[in-house]
């Protein structure tokens, strides 16, 4: 009792001693003369927070010294793939000129035609020299392909007897497929003999062959789903903003009949400064692009030009492309040149797009310099060219609609290389596009001398070849390979199946189930992350010391 | 000690068998339904004046949406009574190069017999050399195709699964190599052979034979071919190496390990051209070059052992005796035997990594008159690089060797 007590008054007696400590103040207070500095006063709104937490993920990606840890980098937050729209060369829908111009934010120049900077890249006299010399061999190439190469038993055996009207348009396409790719390799070859002798640059490009051409990005600025406007509606501080602008990943998977790359990228057509003029217009599609038929899906996000990082000759100069899929389309139409427009714009952006990536900038982090690229689609008799300069690779979130930049791209008309093949001739050879086709050619790469080409990358490490640590190197090495590959997963993703929305979620008849979803205990497997896995796990006769349980028990992962 | 088991007497399984002795003979007693029946004064009829027959309804033919797939039998349009041996593009001969020598009435000549080929390494700049480094970089690591790879087996533990690769296919490697060899050939030898050359991809050509009353096919794709506009030169002549014997492989026959079937076409087929659409209009008529890929993947034994390299070699004689004879063919019409002048072919086999070289002569189509024999006349291999890949997480070329690109381009450049 007695203890009691006296723990009770010595408690008062620090309680009261430990309050007036607290309250008392130093009598002489110290002068600062010198101004303080404060941080900023952050905005602490909802969307100021949300933006300045992608502006740190940016900031982040930038920072990284390799170019694949960078590619790396933005599929990090998704261990399934983001949910992505998947737009394929061959499939252009109707109308869809001013989504494809929207997503990568093109002005098409109105006067068609080459720009006049085209008009300096080689003299007349010089041209109708090559044009004259040239043009035999392009008409024997033409017939070769068209009557003297025998093709019927190339074709695949019918299995079944089908209607002949399928057949002759399968056959049709198959072999405008066909043609058309022998042609363009065929007429790429006599060109580089012709002009290669005299033009180092052309004996040192380096051609692909159907290469794989994949290019990825963040459109912003499109209207918000309806799941999505639900959603926001549901909770109370997201209300005001139910109408605000989501963004969308963007894949693009292309078919390429062929690249030429250099080492050194093709001149700027016109200057940066140029291309901030509001007067270069871009229509706005802000409708949901499964209104086109395309469709979402759940893939990692790849940016490839045809090569790997470390290859040397990693600018585009000039692409081939064939256009099998307007046989299918009803002339009555009439949306040829759209079509082809389409094609081009989508293609010129990726492989920009990709080059860039691999000169360290991305999505999120614009060029500082601009690219050229020179696009040729063709089905052998009609052949269009393109022009494409990337001057901005924004487009995500608000600069869909802001960034000042814009990508400009010039088209020409679709030309009859001949007109008609009779008794093994050719007629009416167009020498025009002779004419623009060696204009592509002698369009010589420049060295960009003042210009750093590549300021995100690291100064010595620029890829993951150039990493010192082996273990890290070649852990990042078989990773990449293994993300870009996009194979799918071992174990299914999981999901909510439609019995389960009716049966579980809908309408609660089923509550003595056991609970085995992730879903079913609050768990989104869709937001789960790249590293979220448990690491490869090391036999203990593998480890360095054996006899420890816990250490070295599982393989280090190098995520960042 | 008792020999049998003991029968259980309850044992089911034993009444279920005895059933049929049971049963063997069944008498048909008398229900006494009759007689109650015709008490209650029920009519009693026999079964069958009330039973109908069974119809037989006709059997409706429908046509579905899908057809019917064509049938693989004397009704399809490819029959024929008699069975011929066909030698596809992935086959290998099983008893190798010396059944092919029967095959194709050829016999080798010694390494050093003569000296075909002029300027075997002609002189070029050292930036060439850098740009054939670059094209094997190019077409065996920076290629950024990704495509499922072939399962890998270990024959140590052939259960064990392996994860699967994925990356550039051996058959898009040599592809991509002898295309860009030949790009830069053409493009350092100039205008005036490039003119005389034509380059065919993936053309299929189909040979017809007759020896010793057997039929014989070989359907085969050239993976890249070199035309020109004059022929090569001859070895040596058609008459000279009487002495040397082709090879013996009895008691086996010469078409052993050939698929026989009897559904085939009989028309041959020269290197994709019309064989209407020739002399006028093509300049090159002549087969210069091709270029022979084995992909050890496709290319397989029926046996499922490993092809030998004299299988190989096998596969590429057929090819070229192939290519040669439909060139034959056409220059000297359908029914030709023995040549009027020697057609020769060059051929360069890779597997991406080593090249062989050879030259053939063929001098008579007559595959059973062995007084006239072709020519094969191999030249020392070569191999490329040693290594070509990602190693430790680095792209590495190890071991290039440059007589490779340079022995391509004199074979290219031979004859213009």
């Amino acid at each position: 009792m007695f203890a009691h007590i006296r723990q009770k008054v010595l408690f008062n007696i620090v309680v009261k001693y430990g309050k007036h400590r607290k309250y008392s103040t130093p009598a002489v207070s110290e002068f600062n003369s010198i101004e303080s500095i404060y941080p900023p006063i952050e905005d602490m709104s909802f969307k100021a927070k949300y933006k300045r937490k992608r502006q740190a993920w940016y900031e982040e990606i930038k920072n990284l010294e390799t170019v694949e840890e960078k590619l790396f980098k933005i599929n990090m937050p998704r261990y399934y793939g983001w949910k992505s729209l998947i737009l394929k060369e061959h499939v252009v829908p109707y109308n869809s000129l001013s989504h494809a111009q929207y997503f990568t934010r093109t002005h098409i120049v109105k006067e068609s035609g080459l720009p006049a900077y085209y008009n300096t890249v080689i003299s007349i006299e010089q041209l109708d020299k090559i044009v004259q010399s040239i043009k035999s061999d392009i008409e024997d190439n033409i017939i070769f392909e068209h009557c003297i190469r025998r093709r019927e038993h190339e074709m695949k055996v019918d299995k079944f007897p089908l209607d002949e009207n399928i057949k002759a348009l399968d056959r049709k396409i198959n072999m405008e497929e066909i043609i058309s790719k022998a042609l363009i390799q065929r007429i790429n070859r006599t060109v580089l003999i012709h002009l290669a002798s005299e033009n180092p640059h052309l004996l040192q490009t380096e051609i692909d062959f159907e290469p794989r051409l994949e290019a990825s990005w963040f459109m912003g600025g499109l209207n918000p789903p309806n799941f999505v406007r639900n959603f926001r509606k549901s909770i109370k501080f997201l209300k005001e903003f139910v109408d605000d602008s989501v963004d969308l990943p963007v894949q693009y998977i292309g078919q390429p009949v062929m690249h030429l790359r250099c080492k050194h990228p093709l001149r700027q057509i016109i200057p940066l400064s140029d291309c901030e003029n509001p007067d270069l217009e871009v229509p706005t599609f802000k409708l949901n692009p499964k209104m086109l038929t395309y469709a979402l899906e759940k893939k990692h996000l790849t940016n490839i030009p045809g090569f790997w990082p470390g290859d040397e000759n990693e600018f585009g100069f000039l692409s081939y492309h064939n256009c099998t899929y307007l046989q299918t389309r009803p002339e009555k139409y009439n949306d040829t040149s759209t079509a082809l427009t389409v094609q081009a714009i989508m293609a010129s952006y990726s492989w920009l797009l990709s080059q860039a990536c691999y000169q360290g900038f991305s999505t999120f982090n614009d060029i500082t310099y601009p690219l050229t690229t020179q696009t040729i689609i063709t089905n052998g008799q009609w052949w269009s060219f393109f022009v494409y300069q990337l001057n901005t690779t924004l487009v995500h979130s608000e600069y869909a609609d802001e960034n000042p930049k814009r990508n400009i791209c010039w088209v020409t008309e679709p030309m009859k290389l001949f007109d008609k093949i009779e008794n093994e001739k050719v007629h009416g050879l167009n020498e025009e596009v002779l004419k623009t086709l060696i204009k592509f050619y002698m369009n010589i790469p420049e060295e960009r001398i003042g210009v750093e080409l590549k300021p995100y990358l690291g100064k010595s490490v620029k890829v993951i070849a150039d990493i010192e640590h082996n273990e890290r190197r070649n852990w990042l090495e078989k990773q990449y390979k293994h993300l870009v590959a996009n194979r799918p997963r071992h174990r299914r993703i999981p999901e909510i199946y439609d019995w389960q929305k009716i049966y579980i979620i809908k309408h609660k008849t089923r509550p003595m189930d056991k609970k085995r979803e992730p879903w079913e205990f609050g768990i989104k497997m869709y937001k789960r992350t790249l590293d979220d896995h448990q690491p490869t796990y090391i036999p203990k006769c593998l480890r360095e010391n054996p006899k420890k349980k816990k250490i070295g028990r599982w393989a280090k992962t190098y995520y960042r | 000690m008792k020999l049998t088991g003991v029968l259980y007497k309850q044992h089911i399984d034993r009444q279920l068998k005895r059933l049929w002795y049971v049963k063997r003979e069944r008498k048909v007693r008398d229900t006494k339904t009759e007689r109650k029946l015709s008490k209650f004064e029920i009519q009693v009829k026999d079964p069958l004046e009330i039973i109908r027959p069974k119809q037989e309804f006709p059997r409706l033919k429908l046509e579905f949406l899908k057809p019917r797939p064509i049938a693989f039998d004397e009704t399809h349009p490819d029959w024929k009574a008699k069975a011929c041996s066909i030698f596809k593009n992935n086959n290998v001969l099983q008893e190798g190069f010396c059944q092919a020598q029967i095959l194709t009435n050829t016999v080798c000549l010694p390494n050093s017999s003569s000296n075909y080929i002029q300027d075997l390494f002609p002189d070029l700049p050292e930036h060439v050399d850098n740009i054939v480094k670059r094209i094997i970089y190019t077409s065996n690591i920076f290629d950024a195709h990704q495509v499922k790879l072939p399962k890998k087996k270990d024959p140590e533990r052939p259960a064990w699964v392996f994860p699967r690769d994925y990356g550039i296919t051996n058959h898009r490697k040599m592809q991509n190599l002898s295309r860009k060899f030949l790009q830069l050939c053409e493009s350092l030898s100039g205008l005036e052979i490039a003119q005389k050359r034509c380059i065919l991809y993936d053309g299929i050509i189909k040979l017809n034979l007759d020896k010793e009353s057997d039929l014989i096919q070989f359907t085969i794709s050239s993976d890249v071919t070199v035309m020109s506009t004059n022929p090569l030169k001859p070895i040596e002549n058609s008459n000279s190496n009487m002495e040397i014997d082709l090879p013996n492989i009895q008691p086996l026959h010469h078409t052993i390990g050939l698929d026989k079937t009897n559904f085939y076409k009989t028309e041959d087929m020269y290197r994709n051209i019309l064989i209407t659409a020739v002399s006028p209009t093509i300049p090159w008529i002549n087969v210069h070059t091709i270029f022979v890929h084995y992909d050890p993947i496709r290319v397989r034994n029926k046996t499922e052992l490993p092809v030998t390299q004299n299988q190989i070699f096998s596969r590429t004689l057929i090819k070229t005796y192939t290519m040669a004879a439909s060139c034959a063919r056409q220059k000297f019409g359908s029914s030709v035997k023995k040549l009027p002048e020697p057609v020769t072919v060059q051929c360069i086999q890779s597997d991406g990594k080593n090249y062989h070289f050879f030259v053939f002569q063929l001098n008579s189509l007559d595959t059973n008159d062995v007084s006239v024999k072709n020519f094969w006349y191999p030249l020392p291999p070569l191999t490329l690089y040693e290594k070509a890949e990602y190693n430790n997480g680095r792209p590495v070329v190890e071991g290039y060797n440059p007589e490779v690109f340079r022995r391509i381009l004199a074979l290219y450049r031979n004859g213009s």
